[in-house]
């Protein structure tokens, strides 16, 4: 399954941390992403490529804090962009990486949950 | 230990440097953007900086020039305030160590480089071995 490096990142940072940073860092993400999502949906062709960029410089390092690295890499694509076309393509791709993000990190808290009921 | 501030608009990333740095000190001060860590700096002249480089408003290297110049004021002004230690400032960027241009400054002094590229543990790791170089 895709989800599973990703899974498998977010038990090693736990392990190490404990799961309140994590917590913390994929409640921000989810924020951060669904926010820029709803911005780039709706000023996908007025907006100016200089905010587009901006944003998606912020969004990639939270992107790596929380294991979401092929998403990542999809964000500094845009970042390093010098024109907007196909950016129409990458918003997709984005969308389709968030969702994945998205169900191994809704995994991840279930079974993390599970392993400390059980504890 | 005096304060540390903690300069960066992504909140993510403020998150996992005061995790860092909270075993060290509970003197944290965050900051979302350069005007106003320059206030904070100018009222509290932390002890040491995390400092985000390509920001919103005011870039890291802007909020250095622009502290650098404000002190140079307020010293002029009341020579008492003078303060021979520099403050400490570790970059934490995205951004590549070979593309950053650091201003040189008669208040600050660059003491390492944090890439927000790294995994996590790297990051907080890194953060904390400066620390223990600082007690």
């Amino acid at each position: 399954m895709e989800y599973q490096p990703q899974i498998k990142y977010l038990d090693k940072i736990e392990e190490m941390y404990g799961n309140e940073l994590l917590i913390d860092i994929l409640g921000i993400f989810q924020k951060q992403v669904a926010d820029a999502l709803i911005l780039w949906k709706r000023h996908a062709s007025s907006q100016g490529l200089a905010d587009l960029k901006e944003s998606a410089h912020k969004l990639k390092s939270s992107a790596r804090s929380v294991g979401a690295f092929a998403l990542a890499d999809v964000l500094q694509k845009i970042e390093n962009r010098t024109s907007t076309e196909g950016l129409s393509k990458d918003f997709l791709n984005i969308e389709k990486l968030y969702m994945e993000s998205l169900t191994a990190i809704n995994e991840w808290i279930q079974k993390s949950q599970l392993r400390r009921d059980g504890s | 230990m005096r304060e540390i501030l903690i300069v960066d608009d992504n909140e993510a990333s403020r998150r996992i440097a005061r995790y860092a740095v909270s075993k060290e000190t509970s003197k944290i001060i965050e900051s979302d953007d350069g005007d106003k860590a320059v206030e904070v700096i100018l009222n509290e002249v932390p002890k040491l900086i995390i400092l985000d480089w390509k920001m919103p408003k005011l870039n890291g290297d802007e909020m250095i020039t622009l502290s650098d110049e404000m002190l140079k004021q307020i010293r002029h002004l009341d020579p008492s305030r003078m303060n021979k230690e520099k403050m400490d400032v570790i970059l934490y960027s995205s951004e590549k160590l070979q593309d950053i241009v650091i201003p040189r400054s008669p208040n600050f002094r660059f003491v390492s480089y944090v890439s927000k590229e790294w995994p996590i543990e790297t990051q907080v790791r890194k953060i904390k071995s400066i620390l223990r170089q600082k007690r």
